[in-house]
């Protein structure tokens, strides 16, 4: 066994004892579901944990934790009955995301941090804090008003109005939505919602998001989610297009392909070699507005090769926006 | 005598003790584990007993006995148990979401010791069983950190960092695609916009450096003398000073300063993906910005997707740069595709 299997089973054994002292009688297989086990694996530890206990090791010494007719019952916990308190890595960890993805306001992470920092040992809250300033996950400012506010929504279950800016049609839409719930991804929060207006369910870019407004409008319940959309306002990915309709782009360059190759996977490339380096990129969804966002977000280093529409949209959209430097 | 149950054992005798345990009544309560080898073999064995549980949440402390208390190790019983954890509702379920969010991320610092942590919160808060896996059902948690390669890499890292530990890595540079082997010291790790940056003393180069985690070919924790650390951080070091915030601020040429106009379709990325720029004007065509640039490459990568709403007003050099670069796209995009394929096509053989 490594010493993180170890230090993994020994954490999960420290919660089971406590766990079954609060809900004595608790049947087996709830008990099991909490501590992410199978009955007979946890079945198997309990066996285990009658055998521990302080020397000498007589019958009362030792751990007397039974299960009779399926519910489980602690007779001796040994002073195992509670469980210790958050190491300094729990509380890092926990600190970490809770500064970086919590999307709710300032001031009740930090109150929440604050009883977190509490539960830590105090000998270790120097090695907590010099390690909490060596560990940061970051999100944007601007973001945290508007995700409290669509986590709000969420919880209440409520309409909420979006005015939102597409980046792919370059244009504002008023946007009613149920929301669903917030992601991360990428670098980016998204809300995914029901859309009312387009009837479907769609991701929002939360930094995209001009405005929100809570309605007092409360929704009993979703529609049941369709496949995930593909990008952000866009419809939910339809079924993959035959291989001639799907768009087609050349990219120049290593570190393009390379990021190509990460994103899309190899499959996804033809190489064709050349100094520097070119490839087809051919996407697996539909010919639209996003491809050609998506082209432009290359610089110079990607070339719309199909459907012909695409390429006419991106001359379009350039030659608006040379206009200005004319 | 099985590991797990020695530990646990012990757990359990410091947690029932009066006072300090002498190191002879620790070997005599354990005669197979202690008792057996040499005394420095023996009382090796014993530290690193000690080491893992303090990974648990139990340190112990020796002290010297004064008068008639003895020498030996002591546990404090109330600074080893979970206190009750008043959060409130909302407090709570900021942690949830917080955690639920972390845990659906590909990769996390320590992401198994914040599985923990959620459970033991839920705990402490008095959450009923059903109750305190509620996080799990938020979101998917992926299963284990090593899943991935980036999940690897980030979990070894932050192990690096907490216990100061010097890395060797292979570390592929995005331009030119080289790979590079060098020792680093992790000082810290960050996320941002998406990507792990590892920050430390780069001892090929000499001198801090960042690191993006994802670029990483290969990695090797120094595995010598792996209970004492390998280098100490400056005082003066400050994450926050190497925090790769926005792409264009990567350190590809001196800054400079470029202003931007923001139609007023686009006026409220100022508070979005330019937040902290200078405001230099607002009337009916929009915004006027001015923002430090030390990557313009990334900068214009970013603009053109945002379509004719965003104009570079100066300095001149890079509004010409960003002109020249939408015609050139806008030519080869007026090429006959087909020829253009078969073009690239002919470079390739």
């Amino acid at each position: 066994m490594s010493a993180t299997d170890l230090r993994e089973r020994l954490r999960r054994l420290l919660l089971i004892i406590p766990y079954a002292v609060r809900n004595p009688g608790a049947p087996l297989a709830e008990l099991a579901g909490i501590v992410s086990m199978t009955a007979e694996e946890l079945a198997e530890e309990l066996d285990f944990l009658m055998l521990v206990g302080q020397p000498p090791f007589a019958p009362d010494d030792c751990v007397d934790i039974r299960v009779e007719d399926g519910r489980v019952y602690v007779e001796l916990d040994q002073a195992l009955g509670k469980p210790p308190r958050l190491t300094p890595l729990e509380g890092l960890a926990l600190a970490a995301a809770a500064r970086g993805m919590a999307g709710a306001d300032e001031g009740t992470i930090a109150r929440a941090l604050a009883k977190i920092e509490a539960a830590l040992p105090a000998p270790l809250l120097p090695l907590y804090r010099d390690l909490s300033q060596r560990f940061e996950v970051a999100r944007l400012p601007g973001e945290a008003d508007m995700a409290a506010l669509l986590r709000r929504a969420i919880h209440t279950r409520r309409e909420v109005e979006l005015e939102y800016f597409s980046e792919s049609r370059g244009e504002h839409s008023h946007r009613p939505v149920l929301p669903r719930d917030l992601r991360y991804a990428q670098g980016h929060w998204y809300l995914s919602a029901y859309c009312l207006t387009r009837k479907g369910d769609r991701l929002f870019r939360v930094d995209r998001i001009r405005e929100a407004k809570l309605t007092d409008r409360a929704f009993d319940r979703l529609p049941t989610e369709e496949r995930p959309p593909a990008e952000p306002g866009e419809a939910p990915m339809p079924p993959v297009p035959p291989e001639a309709e799907r768009p087609r782009l050349r990219l120049t360059g290593g570190a393009v392909i390379r990021y190509a190759k990460e994103r899309f996977g190899a499959q996804a490339l033809e190489l064709l070699g050349g100094d520097p380096p070119q490839a087809i990129l051919s996407l697996n969804g539909p010919a639209d507005a996003w491809t050609v966002s998506f082209a432009l977000s290359f610089g110079g280093a990607a070339e719309i090769l199909e459907p012909e529409g695409l390429r006419t949209a991106l001359r379009e959209r350039l030659e608006t926006a040379l206009e200005a430097y004319r | 005598m099985e590991r797990a149950e020695r530990l646990l054992d012990l757990v359990a005798l410091f947690l029932n003790a009066r006072g300090a345990i002498a190191w002879s009544e620790i070997q005599e309560a354990f005669p197979d584990d202690y008792a057996r080898g040499s005394p420095e073999a023996n009382i090796r064995k014993f530290e690193r007993d000690k080491a893992d549980l303090a990974e648990l949440g139990l340190t112990l402390t020796y002290v010297q006995g004064e008068e008639r208390d003895k020498d030996g190790y002591l546990l404090d019983r109330s600074a080893y148990y979970l206190p009750a954890l008043t959060l409130a509702k909302d407090e709570l379920a900021v942690l949830y979401a917080a955690g639920a969010a972390a845990l659906a991320e590909p990769a996390f610092p320590f992401r198994q010791d914040l599985v923990h942590a959620l459970e033991k919160m839920a705990f402490a808060a008095g959450a009923d069983p059903s109750a305190s896996r509620d996080w799990s059902r938020l979101s998917a948690p992926r299963e284990r950190d090593d899943s991935t390669t980036l999940g690897r890499w980030v979990s070894e890292i932050s192990r690096a960092v907490a216990s100061r530990k010097s890395v060797d890595l292979r570390y592929q540079a995005q331009r030119s695609g080289e790979v590079t082997r060098r020792r680093v010291d992790p000082y810290g790790l960050l996320y941002r916009f998406g990507a792990w940056v590892l920050v430390g003393y780069c001892h090929l180069r000499e001198d801090m450096r960042t690191f993006r985690v994802d670029r990483i070919v290969g990695l090797t924790v120094n595995a010598a003398r792996p209970r004492s650390t390998d280098f100490e951080v400056p005082k003066d070091f400050h994450l926050s000073d190497h925090a790769i915030t926005r792409p264009w601020e990567f350190h590809r040429h001196a800054p400079i300063d470029v202003e931007l106009r923001l139609g007023p379709d686009l006026a409220f990325l100022a508070e979005r993906t330019f937040l902290g720029a200078q405001l230099l004007g607002q009337n009916s065509r929009g915004v006027r910005l001015r923002l430090k640039v030390s990557d313009r490459e990334a900068l214009l990568r970013a603009l053109l997707p945002l379509g004719p709403g965003v104009e570079v007003l100066g300095p001149d050099k890079l509004r010409q740069e960003t002109r020249a670069l939408l015609e050139k796209i806008l030519e080869r995009h007026r090429r006959h595709a087909r020829a253009s394929e078969r073009a690239a096509a002919r470079g390739s053989r």
